[in-house]
């Protein structure tokens, strides 16, 4: 690196400057004194001067060489091409490589096209006459098949369908809204049968469940249905083994529900007062002498009333001179179970425990065998009560004796003729005529209560005698209301059973949990009966027959509905009248006949209002499982038990 | 076209003054007036359209009932952006497809009752149809005679392009609205008519007889 001089910081400061003011043309004698005194500076001065003039020399001589081009038109020209698209879309297309499609080709033909894919059409057009003339061919064809169609007159549609459709959809409404009530009843069915399942569940240790149950399964068993299947119009066995395989028939969680009944009396602790006593003044008689029915109705009487739930003493007076015979009835019903209760609610059990023995042997007393019920009979001051509850547990032929006796002597019992004729459902060898008097005089004795021309319309249908069992099904549609005695039945139980020495808590909770059992399954069996026929009748092509015998069925669901004071008499009514509405619109649907939909679609508004409130009713029931006030458990179960209905919203505290 | 609010002066408006699909929206708010106003719309044009693919006038008949009540069924999913009539054909078409299928007859027949039902007399009348007296007698036979053979070539299509000649060409739909009755697209839809169209033009040069 020796003999090289090297740059001083100074020296290339100034050099920079040179270069950096070399296009100002700085005059020599104006640079720094550092330039003029360094002569490396000064010949760098020097030698880039030279070499600018140079440069400005070469560059005027090119200058002089080149001609002059101007392309701002040229550039203003294409410009104006390519905006207006022209040219592009032609150099685009000539070049072959986006030919139009055939759905193109049809936008061409129709004249559905924008400008540019039309030229684009065009120009292949122009480019190949096979292709013009092919489109222009099917141009040809287009216009001809258009003239065709355009031309074609479709039958005319000879009548406005409105009507029609507007009648459709009625019927879709309301097929919408049976649906919907079936849902929801089948939810309440499930409910009832899931909580009766939870209670019975909760008290094993009491084991007190199955006992019940079996008691209510025999006595459902009692009543074996007659074979007379022979001679029916058709056979209908195969139906009825069909539904009562159903997994929640209405048979299957009534009686589980009987038993949540109960079972929810034990848990609170319920156990009885002094009612009994009470009962224990009744009048006593014999059946033999003649005074049964007389003085059974009389202590009857004065047992209801003796027994007005204490919430209802105000009115006690009021009630007592009503003279409707009617309602004096519809009352005794009513306060039978809400006296049992009432008195309950005086006298919540703390020791439950203690009771538990007793629970356990109500399995054992909950029946009475043939012979005690015969011995019972044989016991002297008996009452009437006690004399009707033991004849349930005799066989039929047995308890038709005693009910003879008691017929003969009082005639005119409606409950001695509804007791006869049950018995003599039982057997098998009986004379149809005796039944049918008897079912004739009963009717005559209860002329508003449907029940006894529905059973004879079950017999007739049985016996294959359609045009009887018609006019027995338009009878009760006559009829005003339905009453199957379930509150008496369930009374003379208990009293059988204090008679053969049960202690009256007991007796009471089992008559409790019994009430209703043996009437469903007659409104099941006629109802199933109907169904059976109406469905036979619609199938052989009899939809009049079908269609009255529907009818009938519903009319027996609304009056059980509206009579019964038990809420599974009740739901089963209602269960049945949305069978049968639903089987008259499939019979209205295959006839094609929906002149009637209106009305049944105005009764599928009242039976979901029906619904609602049996729903509002569970939900009632459900609290009875919240509640932790027991007065407010009891007085839900006093409702319940006493007239079906728990919904009902005033307290018997606030009367 | 007046759209459906809330407001009461809403309620005073003329149901014939709505838009189809202003009326649907009103259906679905459970006003079935607005039902009444469609099927006195539409119910022709869906007959017609049925009876192009059941053939018998009862059935179409039937057709058009279930169309209306499956309309007031899916009054709910019924989207206002979508055009109404195709939506209503749609449902019409599918109906008639399924009712053929369940008697399993054949799913769009030939063109032959067509030629019974197809009124000459009127002809003339029709908008756009040249007038048969500015034709010499002999130029009218010639289109006599090659509409008979279009007709017959017409019979020989396929179902599926029978179908597409029909909605296009007798019921006179915009190659879109076909798609959506089909469930298909406009390019679709406009190349299968292409294809229909050349698909004839192949059959009459083959007879030779009908560009003479």
């Amino acid at each position: 690196m020796q003999g090289v001089i090297l740059m001083s910081s100074e020296c290339e400061k100034y050099r920079n400057l040179i270069l950096e003011n070399l296009e100002n043309n700085c005059e020599e004698i104006y640079l720094p004194e550092h330039i003029h005194l360094c002569p490396s500076c000064l010949n760098f001065y020097k030698g880039v001067q030279q070499l600018k003039n140079n440069l400005e020399a070469l560059g005027l001589v090119i200058k002089e060489a080149i001609p002059k081009i101007d392309i701002s038109e040229n550039i203003k020209n294409e410009l104006k091409k390519i905006k207006n698209g022209e040219i592009v879309v032609r150099e685009i297309i000539e070049r072959e490589d986006n030919i139009p499609e055939l759905a193109e080709w049809h936008s061409y033909i129709e004249n559905e096209m924008d400008e540019v894919a039309r030229y684009r059409c065009e120009l292949k057009m122009e480019k190949s006459s096979y292709v013009k003339q092919e489109i222009e061919d099917l141009i040809n064809i287009h216009h001809a098949i258009d003239e065709i169609g355009s031309v074609w007159e479709c039958p005319e549609l000879d009548e406005d369908l409105m009507p029609r459709i507007m009648e459709k959809i009625q019927e879709y409404k309301l097929f919408a809204s049976v649906e919907k009530s079936y849902s929801e009843i089948d939810a309440i069915k499930e409910e009832l049968y899931n909580l009766s399942r939870v209670v019975s569940d909760s008290i094993q240790d009491i084991d007190l469940t199955l006992k019940v149950t079996k008691k209510a399964r025999e006595i459902s068993q009692e009543q074996p249905k007659k074979d007379k299947l022979p001679q029916n119009i058709v056979s209908i066995r195969s139906v009825r083994e069909e539904k009562e395989d159903k997994k929640y028939s209405f048979k299957n969680y009534a009686i589980p529900i009987a038993v949540a009944a109960v079972l929810c009396l034990t848990l609170v602790g319920v156990y009885l007062n002094n009612y009994f006593t009470q009962v224990a003044e009744i009048k006593q008689v014999q059946v033999a002498t003649g005074d049964l029915g007389k003085d059974r109705e009389s202590s009857r009487t004065d047992f209801y009333e003796k027994t007005q739930p204490f919430y209802m003493n105000d009115n006690l007076s009021s009630e007592e001179k009503e003279p409707n015979t009617e309602k004096r009835t519809r009352n005794r019903k009513n306060n039978y179970a809400e006296g049992l209760l009432s008195n309950w609610t005086k006298q919540l059990k703390d020791n439950a425990l203690t009771n538990a023995g007793k629970l356990m042997r109500m399995g054992v007393w909950a029946t009475l065998t043939p012979e005690e019920a015969r011995e019972l009979l044989q016991k002297s001051g008996l009452s009437p009560e006690s004399v009707l509850g033991a004849i349930q547990f005799l066989p039929p032929d047995e308890a038709r004796v005693v009910l003879q006796a008691a017929i003969d002597n009082n005639p005119n019992d409606a409950y001695l003729r509804y007791a006869m004729v049950q018995t003599l459902r039982k057997m098998d060898n009986v004379s149809e005529d005796e039944l049918y008097a008897h079912l004739t005089t009963w009717s005559q004795l209860d002329p508003g209560n449907a029940l006894p021309h529905f059973i004879e319309a079950e017999l007739y249908f049985q016996n294959g005698e359609k045009d009887k069992a018609l006019t027995c099904v338009t009878d009760a549609g006559n009829t005003s209301n339905y009453n199957s005695y379930a509150t008496i039945t369930a009374k003379a139980y208990m009293e059988a059973l204090l008679a053969k020495g049960v202690d009256p808590e007991t007796a009471k909770l089992l008559a409790s949990a019994s009430m209703g059992l043996h009437e469903v399954q007659t409104i099941e069996e006629i109802a199933q009966t109907l169904m059976d026929y109406g469905r036979a009748y619609e199938e052989a092509g009899d939809y009049n027959t079908a269609l009255l015998i529907y009818e009938a069925l519903r009319s027996l669901g609304i009056k059980v509905d509206m009579s019964s004071a038990l809420i599974q008499e009740r739901l089963a009514g209602l269960k049945y009248t949305q069978e049968a509405i639903n089987a008259m619109f499939r019979l209205m649907n295959t006839t094609n006949s929906l002149s009637d939909a209106q009305s049944l679609i105005d009764f599928t508004q009242t039976l979901s209002e029906m619904i609602t409130n049996y729903n509002l009713a569970m939900d009632s029931f459900y609290n009875l499982f919240d509640s932790s006030d027991p007065t407010e458990i009891l007085r839900i179960l006093n409702l319940y038990l006493s007239n079906g209905n728990v919904s009902i919203p005033v307290s018997p505290n606030n009367r | 076209m007046t759209k459906p609010s809330d407001n009461k002066a809403f309620d005073n408006t003329p149901r014939s003054s709505y838009s189809d699909e202003a009326l649907m929206s009103l259906l679905a708010r459970g006003e079935e007036m607005a039902l009444t106003e469609l099927v006195q719309r539409y119910q022709n044009e869906v007959f017609r359209f049925c009876y192009h693919y059941l053939r018998d006038i009862e059935m179409a008949k039937d057709a058009v009932q279930e169309v209306f009540l499956r309309l007031y069924i899916a009054r709910d999913r019924y989207d206002n952006e979508k055009s109404f009539k195709p939506w209503i054909l749609c449902i019409a078409r599918n109906l008639c497809l399924n009712e053929l299928k369940r008697q399993k007859l054949v799913h769009f027949e030939t063109f032959e009752g067509y030629v019974e039902n197809q009124n000459r007399e009127n002809k003339g009348e029709k908008e756009g149809i040249e007038a048969p007296k500015t034709l010499t007698p002999f130029e009218q036979l010639i289109i006599k005679e090659k509409q008979k053979i279009l007709w017959e070539e017409l019979n020989d299509l396929p179902e599926e392009a029978r179908e597409i000649v029909v909605l296009r060409y007798f019921e006179q739909l915009h190659a879109r609205d076909i798609a959506q009755i089909m469930g298909s697209t406009e390019g679709a839809v406009r190349t299968r008519l292409h294809r229909v169209l050349k698909y004839l033009k192949e059959r009459l040069d083959a007879r030779g007889d009908f560009n003479e």
